[in-house]
């Protein structure tokens, strides 16, 4: 089953099923701990896995072609920007990655409200928010041939 | 029965993907004012198709640094799709996705760099490398920071026209994926930015691994759908995307090909891509001259080499990984987008320092911003646009107000996730002047909305009424669940229209006999049951996959030739015919007919 | 002396509850032998590499640091919300000074109800009345989708309400004094508490024993250097930088 839910980690609160793209994640009616209910829609995108407060929601690759014996664990850790990946292969063999998942904080980025506003006969102009600036070239290329 | 919720708003924005969030967050910056509302079936913080996170950004100029125009990029996408794309479309998209780009990195997106010249390391012509893993979670933040409101696990099912004028948009219903409540959103304008379709075809894993689409499961065809029933012109459905990728896992190649150089052999060690260009020539003309090679004839070759039984085709990653940066590099390049492909490795026991891997051509998909451009016929802007090509506000669809973005869009290619934000920006800056010109709020038809209620929920219906009839299990003879249904679809489009069962190939004769099998599964329809509000989402995504279906069925009927050889053959029209076929193949559904026509097209970059 | 200790003798409570004690720890057995999660338990424990041992003095240290800091804290549940601690919070301890005060009263005090006995009880009880319907409301299903599907994980939660309700009701009732009235509540409660550990097999009762043995287990690993399964955590030049790549 692509994602799985380990039974003595998971404490039921529900970070999965709120972050599910696919809608898959839900509360298990015995345990009222999660599982995935529909792993043929699973992406394997691990949302669940990375919005997991206890980490216990891990990933065994599809049954159709991917044997047993191996493991992709992930930390993600916003408050760092960065994310650390463990690979473990079928024959025992393991290797970590790290990357830079941000450069600035989580939080950080400026609502378009608080930028000034634009003149309104820039409304009919073709130049978008932030242009020509963040073009980084002085105009808006426009096309030198035109066919009717 | 179930409550209702009425939202009323200047702009609502369906889908929160790429192009939503782009919609969004220019939609606030043109209209300080106005009530603008996401609507999302998930959550916008990883819905859509860059869930994962993405190793590098496929369209980016570079404009500032002269690296690329935008009459390059043009040449470059009509070049890859076999001539057939709106130049005006494509052209817009190149213009402008520089700076989007540029805001991305303000806001935080990694974006890698070459230490010896200090511009973005290209991955490619087009391509730059970041480090992608929170690519959606910082662009969902700018846009929710945007909107007035977000309504995430609500599913839109139908778009509202106004109750007088019939081509004029006046909303979208839809339901609570959580709680059941029935949603009628009233807008001056609505911008479709939702997705593109996987699970119309049968794909290679059907297990567990019908889940490892290479483009999302979650992304069912609402664009294509929505504007379809609402009766949208309509464009190039026919033209597939079959995508060549790491077998199984569908990692990306791209990183591979591009930045490390790696090189695809069959399984004798013999490069074959250039193999047939004398014998394609022949068939599909001088489009083989196209640099760089178009995408679709590199799957024909590929395709080919297969059918003579000389795969497994091989990446050979083994000759390329010779630094500690370039292992990182190739690792990277699945663990910020696809993780699922470093599991095939891992679980397999496949060191890629040590050994190549397999490659495979995908099932085919139905998008608008890949190296495919299906989707909405839509205006472009005013400034380049042909007459014909123009009629009033940049992206508005052919229904007055309702504007699209991102896979929504057809002719208009290789925007990927840049170009959708950055087409979603344009739509959204379009649609607030459209606000701006008509503010007076669009009538809503109550007796529709209230039949749509009744049709929203009936699958729940079904499922409680008709389940009195067995005694357990999942087989009854009154109704079917939606994966029933989703399996039945896959086998009709893979069977007949040409699925990777068929090779990618069909005919009249098999179109016809698939179109007659899917009018039977759209039919059956009405007696979809779902036992709960997460199946009954199940239900309106096969409904909207079942739509895109027919719609590509009718598409590739109607285009009588190959055009794009290695997305899909008609074997009874096997060649490349620009003298009948170099339009494009449009078509409206209307009170539940099909037109199906051709519009020129116009070729306003230079060759 | 309350009425309720005039309907039935002393030693019927005394043995009911001992009735009580066994027929948990046969339920804790049948739950962990007959599903086989000892076996799983002690299974997985053996395939661990621990990189460095431990003296049995500091392993017993570490024992006792998690039950009281984390076990007797919830501290496994401050990441999932401090409204989720809380409500845990009041009805663990709720239901140890609950069950503290009933063994003293009918062990200690030979069913006599001093004034100490009678605050702690009634505490007991509201803590875990107020816990366990702040965390009906707190659960998924109702957070989420503002329906109350009840499902079988839901029986514990819910005879922990229904019981320490009931018992507010029957220490109401007994102020009355009309001996049938106060029987019949009596009758219905020792009927409802019973149901309490009778569904331990089928309940999530059973996760005070797993959740602490694995909590534990957790502890004893890292203090014995067993590798887990995730990355350790990232070392950063700065932010967003990773000192090394790859390893």
């Amino acid at each position: 089953m692509p994602t799985f839910v380990y039974t003595s980690l998971c404490d039921g609160c529900g970070k999965c099923v709120e972050i599910c793209p696919s809608d898959i994640m839900h509360i298990d009616p015995v345990m009222r701990r999660a599982y995935n209910i529909e792993p043929e829609y699973c992406w394997e995108c691990y949302s669940c896995v990375k919005a997991c407060p206890q980490h216990a929601i891990d990933i065994r690759g599809y049954a159709d072609f991917a044997p047993l014996g191996h493991a992709l664990t992930v930390l993600r850790e916003p408050e760092k920007g960065v994310i650390s990946w463990k690979v473990v292969y079928r024959n025992g063999e393991t290797k970590t990655f790290r990357f830079p998942i941000r450069t600035t904080k989580f939080g950080s980025i400026k609502p378009p409200k608080e930028l000034p506003e634009p003149r309104p006969e820039e409304l009919s102009s073709e130049l978008l928010s932030h242009e020509p600036e963040y073009l980084k070239i002085p105009f808006l290329p426009k096309l030198e041939v035109k066919k009717a | 029965m179930k409550n209702t919720k009425r939202v009323d708003c200047d702009i609502l924005i369906v889908g929160g993907g790429m192009a939503g969030c782009g919609a969004a967050y220019e939609a606030r910056y043109w209209g300080r004012k106005l009530k603008i509302v996401l609507v999302e079936k998930a959550h916008i913080e990883r819905s859509g198709a860059v869930a994962m996170g993405l190793s590098a950004i496929n369209c980016y100029m570079g404009m500032r640094w002269n690296e690329n125009t935008p009459e390059d990029f043009v040449r470059y996408v009509r070049g890859d799709l076999m001539g057939l794309v709106r130049e005006d479309l494509v052209f817009d998209i190149a213009r402008h996705v520089d700076s989007t780009v540029h805001l991305f990195e303000e806001w935080g997106l990694p974006i890698i760099y070459d230490q010896k010249t200090g511009h973005y390391k290209r991955e490619g012509r087009w391509q730059i490398l970041i480090h992608g893993e929170s690519y959606k979670p910082i662009v969902a933040e700018a846009a929710q920071k945007s909107v007035s409101e977000v309504y995430n696990r609500v599913m839109v099912t139908h778009l509202l026209l106004d109750a007088k004028k019939r081509n004029r948009i006046a909303g979208a219903v839809g339901f609570g994926v959580r709680d059941g409540d029935f949603y009628v959103f009233r807008a001056k304008a609505v911008i479709v930015a939702a997705g593109g379709a996987t699970h119309i075809f049968r794909p290679r894993s059907v297990g567990e691994g019908a889940g490892r689409t290479w483009y999302a499961p979650w992304n069912n065809g609402s664009a294509y759908a929505l504007l379809i029933e609402a009766g949208a012109e309509m464009t190039q459905m026919e033209n597939r995307l079959v995508v060549t990728r790491f077998k199984d896992g569908y990692g990306p190649v791209g990183a591979w090909f591009l930045a490390l150089k790696a090189v695809a052999r069959n399984a004798y060690g013999e490069e074959y891509e250039k193999k047939y260009v004398e014998e394609q020539r022949a068939l599909y003309g001088n489009y083989v001259d196209a640099k760089p090679f178009p995408t679709c004839l590199r799957n024909d070759a590929m395709l080919r080499e297969i059918k003579a039984g000389r795969h497994p085709i091989y990446m050979h990653t083994e000759e390329v990984l010779d630094t500690k940066e370039k292992e990182e590099l190739g690792w990277e390049d699945f663990l910020d987008m696809t993780m699922s492909q470093s599991i095939v490795w891992a679980s397999q026991n496949i060191d890629p320092k040590k050994r190549p891997s397999e490659l495979m051509m995908s099932e085919p998909y139905i998008m608008g911003s890949h190296a495919t451009c299906s989707g909405a016929w839509a205006s472009g802007p005013q400034d380049i646009a042909p007459k014909d090509y123009f009629w009033g506000y940049n992206r508005m669809t052919t229904i007055e107000g309702l504007f699209g973005a991102g896979d929504t869009i057809g002719g208009s290619a290789h925007k990927f996730s840049s170009g959708s934000f950055t087409e979603g920006r344009l739509a959204a800056k379009a649609a607030v002047k459209y606000v701006l010109d008509h503010p007076e709020m669009p009538e809503i038809d109550e007796a529709q909305v209230y039949e749509l209620k009744n049709k929203v929920f009936q699958p729940l219906e079904n499922y409680e009424v008709g389940r009195n009839q067995i005694v357990s299990g999942t087989v009854s003879p009154s109704f079917i669940y939606p994966n029933q249904g989703v399996i039945r679809l896959e086998k009709i489009m893979d069977e007949y229209a040409g699925g990777w069962g068929s090779l990618y190939t069909t005919n009249e004769h098999l179109l016809n006999r698939g179109l007659e099998l899917l009018l039977m599964l759209k039919e059956d329809l009405h007696r979809l049951a779902a036992q709960n509000f997460h199946q009954l989402q199940r239900a309106w995504e096969l409904h909207h996959r079942v739509l895109t279906a027919e719609a590509v069925i009718r598409h590739t009927m109607f285009r009588k030739e190959t055009r794009w050889p290695g997305y899909y053959y008609r074997a009874d029209y096997p060649k490349l015919d620009d003298q009948n076929w170099h339009v494009f193949v449009n078509s409206r559904y209307e009170n539940g007919e099909w037109r199906i026509f051709t519009r020129p097209v116009y070729h306003i970059v230079p060759w | 002396m309350s009425i309720i200790e005039s309907i039935l003798p002393l030693w019927f409570y005394q043995a009911y509850i001992v009735a009580l004690v066994v027929i948990s720890v046969l339920g804790f057995a049948y739950d962990a032998l007959a599903k086989k999660k000892l076996k799983f338990f002690l299974q997985e424990r053996r395939v661990r590499a621990p990189k460095r041992s431990a003296k049995a003095a500091q392993k017993l240290s570490r024992v006792f640091k998690t039950v009281a800091l984390n076990l007797a804290t919830s501290a496994e549940l401050s990441k999932c919300g401090a409204s989720r601690r809380a409500s845990h919070l009041l009805m663990l301890w709720g239901f140890v000074i609950a069950a503290i005060s009933i063994l003293l009263k009918y062990f200690a005090f030979s069913g006599l109800q001093p004034l100490a006995i009678q605050i702690s009880l009634n505490l007991g009880g509201l803590m875990i009345l107020t816990g366990a319907l702040w965390f009906l409301f707190l659960r998924v299903d109702y957070a989420a989708e503002k329906s109350f599907k009840f499902t079988q994980a839901d029986i514990f939660v819910l005879l922990l309400l229904v019981n320490s309700a009931l018992g507010f009701v029957l220490e109401a009732v007994s102020y009355t004094g009309v001996y049938l009235l106060v029987a019949s509540i009596l009758a219905l409660y020792l009927v409802s508490l019973s149901m309490l550990f009778v569904t331990i097999p089928w309940s999530k009762f059973t996760h005070v024993l797993y959740k602490g043995a694995y909590a534990i287990s957790r502890e004893l690993d890292e203090l014995e250097g067993v590798e887990g399964l995730l990355p350790t955590p990232a070392r950063t030049k700065s932010y967003g930088v990773p000192e090394e790549v790859a390893e």
